[in-house]
């Protein structure tokens, strides 16, 4: 798979070499691979491009991580207080259901235009998959071990640390790894609508300069960041669920 | 009449290839109820494909003996795969419509169906809504919609339970007699296979072939008596003794 | 039935808590109206915008774009599925690029979208068509793939032409797959609607939050944003109610 990608992808960069002078494409419109490269490079030599870098990367690690824990911890609490998760039911799904993106104002009127909207925004778009997933795992459990609990006489608590949190946890990982690409997104709405640092930042001020070769250098950067942190958790996500089967 | 000349299945080629079938010689007579019989990987599936031409033979002829119909075969699967988004009636109704028969003409065709199939009343009900017995009926009535002069069945009845089973082989051997088409049924179990054929055809595995031709000869039609009968019984023990040899 | 009234009525006392939290803050607890306007502020504002006409033609214009782009996604993501499904051999050859691309945040496309095609319609509509297509495209050619092969054996018994067995067989049969793409592209599409609209135009909600933001007209900012929720919630339902009409063949009874 990854060969067939490789293959494809510089098939791909040898087309677009290809048709900018086959169809006499001007350079502002579609600057060539070679352009884009070259650009890259100038952004890191002079254009402090490696800190943009780390503050993308630092709003989406922080949120990510933010968004896990709470997510971890709320389903937790809905599931050994059901009364809370049924009486909570509507207001989450209201909130799942409404669209996340509109609520990136309000934070940048509340919060700036610093690090701090980008990591909530991040951090609300984490929270819904994770504690879906770590909720109908707890729930969805194969009824033999409950069975199991009950003929050990576990306690709720144990119960839940020994059997239904150990069980839910390929099934958080797989709402992780959906999570992932939701924060990507999330954090690059976040910069495109008010920053002054961050991949996003430099995206948007391409735009305004019509920098294509600036513009397209930000998408590639941003497309290998949110495969590499796709494919970090899909990767954990694998190496859990053969750990468990 | 079916003529089968040297049929054969080899899937695969040069050190990788796979004899499914090897060459079957075999004729059967119009109005014929054939059932067949063997263990997993002898080939009958395969031969029942080849006649229907979902699969295409290594080598051999099938001559299907029909008038140039063109549809002239019916094929009923192991699980009834009936279109889930569509009703009982229009699943039964599927082969017509698409061979463009007016309602007009569809429409009292499908109702004679459902009535021969006993599945009235359930003419509107979706196939997620139908039990296992009932979702094999409507395949049947669907593959004997546009009339094909011969039905395949292959192990049509292997999915449901037990006492169901034994009421679809009743009503199937009913259905035959009144129709008259010649059918093929794939089977598993050798009391289905002696109890529904006028000819039960033995298969064996590694490499799938014909290894013997049965006929049976207790009268038509059969019922709960039949299974009393010294004939049936006979047939049975023989049938099963064959297959031990095979080490099965 | 009983069970609908009592989903709506559930849905309405979250809606009630969420507007009293929202009033006490406001009141009560005296936020500064720069940060939270009242909900009484924001209504009002919003009231005399829809009477002086200058609501509506934002909110259509995102409505429109929307459904433009959805509708021209979801057929072009459904036939290239297909196209796909259909010839294996472009599918081994482009698969792979696509499957990087799937990760990526394509939202990151929408300054490119601007450069090229400008500040107007066009652009938006090419950006949440580009949204709405990965999805459709991807949950099609899943759909497609996972046609039970019996109904391919069905299709060749029964000698269908290519347009009936696309139509009564392929087609329905990949419907779930393409249903769940174009659920997750109506969410993507919405989210490139109000970013196209912020970053640039003079349309939409999209742009009356960017205007109010930089106007310091809260009440005007939290106004688009809760009908910007309103719209999100509204497409889901109205694509859980197509859903239920067309896909109860595939609904499991209870």
């Amino acid at each position: 798979m990854l060969i067939r990608a490789v293959v494809g992808l510089v098939g791909f960069v040898a087309l677009w070499s290809a048709a900018i002078p086959l169809f006499g494409v001007p350079n502002h419109v579609l600057p060539s691979p070679w352009q884009v490269a070259q650009q890259l490079i100038f952004l890191f030599e002079r254009g402090n491009l490696l800190s943009h870098i780390q503050v993308t990367l630092m709003q989406i690690v922080w949120g990510f991580l933010i968004g896990l824990v709470l997510g971890i911890i709320a389903a937790i609490i809905f599931a050994r207080i059901p009364f809370l998760e049924r009486v909570s039911t509507p207001l989450i799904l209201l909130l799942q259901t409404a669209p996340k993106i509109a609520i990136a104002p309000l934070l940048l009127l509340w919060l700036g235009l610093g690090a701090a909207p980008k990591i909530v925004l991040v951090a609300i778009v984490t929270f819904f998959p994770v504690m879906t997933a770590m909720l109908s795992g707890v729930k969805y459990i194969n009824r033999s071990y409950i069975d199991l609990a009950k003929v050990l006489k576990l306690n709720p608590w144990q119960r839940f640390w020994h059997i239904e949190f150990p069980a839910a946890i390929p099934t958080v990982f797989a709402g992780a790894t959906v999570a992932t690409t939701l924060a990507m997104t999330a954090v690059v709405i976040g910069e495109l609508m008010g920053a002054n640092k961050g991949i996003g930042f430099l995206l948007a001020t391409g735009q305004e300069d019509a920098d294509t070769a600036t513009v397209i250098a930000m998408v590639i950067l941003l497309s290998v960041i949110g495969w590499a942190f796709y494919a970090a958790l899909d990767y954990m996500r694998a190496r859990m669920e053969a750990r468990y089967s | 009449m079916i003529k089968l000349s040297g049929v054969e299945k080899i899937f695969g080629d040069g050190e990788n290839a796979v004899v499914a079938l090897a060459p079957v010689d075999v004729e059967i007579e119009q109005g014929a109820f054939i059932t067949i019989v063997g263990p997993s990987g002898c080939g009958k599936s395969t031969l029942l494909r080849l006649i229907a031409e979902l699969d295409s033979v290594s080598g051999g002829t099938i001559e299907l003996g029909t008038t140039n119909k063109k549809r002239p075969v019916g094929f009923v699967f192991q699980d009834a795969v009936l279109l889930p988004w569509k009703t009982v009636a229009e699943n039964i109704r599927f082969p017509l419509d698409t061979s463009g028969v007016p309602r007009s003409i569809s429409d009292p065709k499908v109702e004679i169906l459902i009535d021969l199939i006993s599945l009235n009343g359930f003419e509107n009900a979706l196939p997620k809504q139908l039990s296992g017995g009932m979702r094999q009926r409507a395949a049947i009535a669907r593959a004997l919609a546009d009339d094909p002069p011969i039905l395949l069945m292959d192990e049509p009845f292997s999915a449901v339970d037990l006492m169901t089973r034994e009421t679809l082989n009743d009503e199937l051997l009913k259905i035959w007699q009144q129709t008259g088409k010649t059918i093929l049924l794939v089977t598993h179990s050798i009391e289905e296979a002696a109890y529904l054929g006028t000819r039960v055809m033995v298969m064996s595995a590694r490499p799938g072939r014909l290894r013997k031709t049965f006929d049976v000869d207790i009268p038509m039609p059969r019922s709960e008596d039949t299974k009393r009968d010294q004939k049936y019984l006979d047939l049975v023990h023989e049938l099963r003794t064959m297959m031990r040899e095979q080490g099965h | 039935m009983i069970p609908k009234i009592r989903a709506i009525g559930e849905y309405g006392l979250a809606l009630a808590l969420m507007l009293l939290a929202w009033w006490y803050a406001s009141g009560p607890l005296a936020v500064p109206p720069y940060l939270l306007p009242s909900p009484q502020s924001v209504g009002t504002t919003l009231w005399s915008m829809l009477q002086d006409g200058e609501l509506l033609p934002h909110l259509l214009f995102t409505v429109q774009n929307i459904l433009i782009g959805l509708l021209v996604g979801t057929l072009v993501g459904v036939a290239l599925a297909y196209l796909f499904y259909k010839t294996p051999k472009l599918a081994d050859v482009v698969e792979g690029p696509l499957v990087i691309l799937q990760t990526a945040p394509k939202i990151a496309l929408a300054p490119l979208v601007i450069i090229w095609f400008g500040l107007g319609v066009t652009a938006k509509i090419i950006l949440i068509f580009s949204l709405v297509f990965f999805p459709v495209f991807a949950g099609g050619l899943a759909g497609f793939r996972n046609i039970d092969s019996r109904m391919h054996d069905l299709a060749q018994l029964l000698q269908l032409r290519r347009s009936q067995r696309f139509f009564s067989i392929d087609l329905p049969a990949a419907l779930p797959g393409i249903f769940v793409g174009v659920k997750i592209g109506a969410v993507q599409a919405l989210v490139g609607a109000i970013l196209a609209e912020w970053m640039s135009g003079s349309l939409g909600l999209g742009y009356l939050m960017t205007f109010a933001a930089a106007t310091y007209k809260t009440p005007i900012l939290f106004g688009a944003v809760l009908l910007t929720s309103l719209l999100g919630i509204f497409l889901h339902a109205l694509l859980n109610a197509v859903e239920t009409l067309i896909l109860s063949w595939n609904i499991p009874d209870a």
